[in-house]
């Protein structure tokens, strides 16, 4: 083999691997056009997902404090995962009521994000509708769904929050997520106290409230919802099946 | 042609030594602050894993947290231990290899010390709540382009000296290092750009990251542990490589076949199907360069068993490419999409790092690294002891985090979490025995590379044997052997003359 | 000059490599080159990893950039989920739950008991909501003006037309939770079908409120279609009649 030779072999097979699985892809997906809701009816809205929160801000909180090592944010086709079956994993489902928003995650999901924060492992749960079951829980536990999440992150063990229907409380103690209290600090007590203060912390003269990083991951956390209704050609459920509008 | 000589030509001799003496700071360096690294690593791994089923030891400071030590730990392998060791094993390769003593050391070494730079910054960055959130990347961004800057002075001169090679004959290990020199580059550059510059769809750039960690394990560091196996090998037995037209098809194979793989890792996820099977096809197939060069190796070394059970490089090295055998195994078993549904989100994924990392690349290193150091120091390794300790507490480490992250643990994990109707308590509480017996490899790990680090300085503060016969792991009372007489070499010089 | 390297180790510059380099001395020389014959076992095990690795390459759609999914692939329902769909609800829950829902947007001037109030008259106990089924479903659709007498009080406010993204479920959702709520009890239930009768004649009659006189005079009759009876049990999102479980 001389050097020739192996430059070539080089760049041939390294080329056009690269050019195949990289090159190409990245530049059709940063191209892809708009989709309609639906294909017949000609003044049908194009698909857009709306997302308020502090998307760009609060995902580098998630990824600089490694929340992706043990949370995923997939809900994978039903021929690789069982995620879509897991109770509101993957969206709304209520038999009763006949509500079923659940599906798998689309690639417009990670809108506003630079990098999607699909994880590592499973040793928590999967948080694609993350939003759904902090809303769920906040109601429950009797706070707004914003303090329920600082709650969690200044103790995830903490066994208050997870309240049943008749008002039984999970025990947590088994959570292994780490404690993020670098995002909390303990200021003076003034007055009546902060809205947001950490229940249980607060003492005679100071109390524990979130600082600006449990704020924004706070409101990523809550935007978390990937069960939007998506456009016909994008959707994979079965055709005979109609999904109740859900009224938010 | 089969015969052991031990007596070389005094050219021959004078040549090695002039080389070795040429790389002599650069390659310590690498190794020492390698060992160095590693053991940081080590240390840290043992955090993260106690951290994973007792996240309130050593209190709930930020720096220690699960999601801060783990990546900490994991980027301080791949480029504190990983690279690092894979630098003074190259470039004192191709310089033996080329046969001409390097005349850049000195610029070599700065780099080294940029390179050192680079990543503790990284570390401190990742302790203190700077990482990026991207696996295998997790510097703060600043840090790579200082990274690939120490990495291209580095290439640079091992490029020339192939350039100003004497000899007509390449040796395998030549095209397989010079593949790992121009792969890095190109694969870093593409990571970094696409996931931390360009604006591309943010799948996109989840999927060339994941892409990234597997050209690293594939066309980074296992060129450089094939390399340095087949050196180490044809070098301590003596013996031609078993088929030499294979090795060069196996490099080729993995030429073609390793830069496809790696998108398998996000399965599943709304990105181009074609990626995601092609990756996983990849990382199956990638299977037969790894069993070619595997064979080839083995068969060589088992042509003279007795020398596997004497020399430690040897000894580290053949495990090494038992390790890659493995690691073909895992991969090919792992990269399934039956088995992605499984395991694609669970600690399998490490255990395979693991091997990739430890059971093969660092064994082969070792395996380099216990020939090379006595060259560069002119000492012999102190204790077989240590060198015997260090060998075993590896091997039950890596197999033992295998069996309990990849197989055991990884289906446990994936077959709890498909379990939809569970509550997801009971999907951690199964994963315990897993964790702690992880944390336990761990340790052993961490136990056996205590005596490397301690014999490894001792080696750099100039207090190894000096002798003519080298370390072996088994003591044979011949009464003559091919060294000639044991003892301290002055001493024998002197009673001669 | 075996004297001067006792002292200082290492970086010096004497070279008596059969002192020094040892090591270097006793290295084997290399034998590179080799042809044994390669083991049927591992031509095998190749090519099996090939066709593995091969039938997992085919599965994917080779070089197709647009699917994101596996082609042909339907969500798959759970494996011990009964049928599909929701548990049937008699059809007159099912209705008023549709209509409750409806409502909100009515209860800002009817109140949302039905009380109504000075300027906007009450739903309780209106024979324009419990009398023939076509009236008020005109007003819904068309919005209505000028004076309107009703339980013996006169209103002269102005209702807007409801009927934008009315469709008939929705509309027979609304008239059957007025005329079955606050008081009110229908004796018939207005289907979906007789809500498409309604769209139909508000269609034809074009844009614009109704008045009091136009209702008695041209939409006094009861809306058409197949009758159903009220606690007929039906599957809540479609409102089809369904199989009682």
């Amino acid at each position: 083999m001389t050097i020739k030779t192996f430059i070539i072999g080089m760049l041939a097979s390294f080329g056009v691997a690269w050019m195949c699985i990289i090159a190409i892809p990245a530049a059709k997906m940063s191209a892809l056009s708009p989709v309609k809701m639906n294909v017949e009816d000609e003044d049908a809205p194009y698909y857009q997902r709306k997302v308020a929160g502090r998307v760009m801000s609060g995902a580098a909180i998630y990824g600089a404090n490694g929340c992706y090592y043990c949370h995923t944010q997939l809900i994978r086709p039903t021929y690789l995962g069982r995620q879509i079956w897991r109770k509101d994993a993957a969206g709304i489902y209520d038999k009763d009521e006949g509500i079923d928003t659940r599906r798998e995650t689309s690639h417009y999901d990670y809108k506003d994000e630079d990098f999607a924060r699909v994880g590592r492992m499973r040793v928590g749960p999967d948080l694609s509708n993350f939003g759904h079951r902090a809303e769920m829980y906040a109601a429950t536990a009797g706070m707004s769904p914003a303090q329920w999440v600082m709650e969690h992150l200044y103790n995830p063990r903490n066994s208050e929050l997870f309240v049943g229907n008749e008002g039984q409380k999970t025990d947590m103690g088994w959570s292994n997520c780490p404690s993020q209290k670098q995002m909390f600090d303990e200021n003076t007590l003034n007055g009546q106290g902060d809205s947001l203060a950490i229940s249980g912390q607060t003492t005679e003269s100071t109390e524990v409230i979130p600082n600006e990083q449990a704020l924004i991951l706070t409101s990523y956390l809550l935007t978390l919802k990937r069960d939007d209704i998506l456009p016909d050609m994008l959707t994979n459920k079965p055709k005979d099946v109609d999904v109740k509008e859900e009224e938010n | 042609m089969s015969e052991l000589s031990h007596d070389s030509s005094a050219e021959d001799t004078q040549l090695r030594a002039e080389i070795d003496r040429s790389l002599r700071h650069p390659v310590m360096f690498f190794f020492t602050s390698g060992a160095a690294w590693l053991a940081v690593s080590l240390i840290l791994g043992v955090l993260a894993s106690i951290k994973s089923h007792n996240p309130e030891f050593l209190g709930e400071c930020a720096q220690l947290q699960y999601g801060r030590v783990f990546p900490a730990h994991l980027n301080a392998l791949v480029y504190g231990w990983g690279v690092q060791a894979g630098f003074g094993v190259l470039i004192w390769l191709m310089a033996r290899l080329s046969r001409q003593p390097s005349r850049n050391a000195g610029t070599i070494l700065v780099a080294g010390h940029i390179w050192n730079l680079g990543v503790s910054i990284g570390i401190i960055g990742i302790l203190f709540g700077f990482g990026t959130g991207k696996q295998w990347m997790e510097f703060p961004t600043f840090v790579w382009p200082v990274l690939l800057a120490a990495y291209a002075v580095i290439a640079i001169w091992s490029l020339v000296a192939f350039r100003v090679r004497r000899g007509e004959h390449v040796y395998i290990s030549q095209w397989y290092v010079l593949g790992a020199l121009l792969w890095f580059p190109w694969i870093y550059l593409t990571a970094n750009l696409y996931v931390n510059v360009f604006d591309v769809h943010p799948l996109m750039a989840t999927a060339i990251n994941r892409w990234f960690r597997q050209a690293m394990i594939l066309l980074f560091f296992a060129p450089i542990a094939i390399a340095s196996a087949y050196y180490i090998t044809a070098k301590v037995t003596a013996r031609a490589i078993y088929n030499y037209t294979y090795s060069v098809g196996g490099f080729w194979a993995l030429a073609i076949i390793a830069p496809w793989a790696g998108m398998h890792a996000v399965m599943g996820s709304p990105i181009p199907v074609f990626l995601q099977y092609v990756g996983a096809a990849a990382a199956m197939l990638v299977a037969v360069p790894l069993i070619a060069a595997g064979v080839n190796i083995l068969k060589t070394a088992s042509q003279s068993g007795e020398t596997t059970a004497h020399s430690p490089s040897l000894r580290f090295t053949v495990a090494g490419i038992f390790g890659m055998l493995l690691l073909a195994v895992l991969g090919l078993i792992l990269a399934h999409p039956d088995a992605i549904a499984y395991t694609q989100f669970s600690t399998a994924v490490y255990g395979y790092e693991v091997l990739a990392l430890y059971g093969f690349f660092s064994m082969c290193m070792f395996g380099a690294i216990y020939f090379i150091v006595p060259r560069v120091t002119r000492r012999e390794w102190l204790s077989r002891r240590l060198i015997r300790t260090h060998f075993w507490f590896s091997i039950y480490g890596v197999l033992l985090i295998v069996l309990f992250c990849s197989i055991l643990g990884g289906f446990q994990q994936g077959a709890a979490q498909r379990a939809y109707d569970e509550s997801w308590s009971s999907a951690v509480l199964s994963m315990f025995p897993y964790v702690v017996a992880t944390t336990l490899a761990w340790c052993a790990i961490l136990y056996a590379n205590i005596f490397f680090f301690i014999h490894l300085t001792l080696m750099w503060i100039r207090l190894g044997r000096r002798s003519s016969h080298p370390t072996l792991l088994r003591h044979d009372h011949t009464t003559v052997s091919p060294h000639g007489p044991e003892g301290d070499i002055e001493e024998l010089e002197n009673a001669k003359a | 000059m075996s004297n001067s390297v006792s002292n200082k180790p290492d970086l010096d510059d004497s070279t008596n490599v059969n002192m020094d380099a040892a090591a270097a001395k006793r290295e084997n020389h290399m034998f590179t080159e080799g042809a044994e014959p390669l083991s049927l076992w591992v031509i095998l095990g190749s090519a099996l990893v090939v066709l593995i690795a091969g039938g997992v390459l085919f599965g994917g759609n080779v070089f197709d950039y647009k699917n994101f999914v596996k082609k042909g692939y339907i969500r798959k329902a759970a494996p011990n989920a009964s049928g599909g769909g929701a548990k049937p609800k008699l059809a007159i829950v099912a209705y008023k739950a549709i209509g409750k829902k409806v409502y909100d947007s009515c209860s800002t001037c009817h109140q949302p008991g039905g009380e109504g109030n000075t300027a906007f008259p009450p739903l309780a106990d209106s024979e324009w909501v419990t009398g023939p089924s076509l009236r008020p479903a005109m007003i819904i659709l068309q919005g209505l003006h000028k004076p309107i007498m009703v339980n013996g009080k006169r209103y002269e406010g102005v209702m807007p037309t409801m009927g934008d993204g009315m469709d008939a479920k929705k509309l027979a959702g609304v008239l059957n939770y007025i005329r079955n709520s606050f008081g009110n009890k229908a004796d018939k239930l207005i289907t979906v079908e007789m809500a498409e009768d309604a769209l139909l004649v508000s269609k034809e009659r074009g844009s614009g409120p109704v008045t009091a006189e136009e209702l008695n005079e041209k939409y006094n009759r009861e809306l058409k279609g197949a009758e159903l009876a009220m606690e007929t049990p039906v599957d809540p999102k479609t409102l089809e009649p369904a199989a009682a479980e």
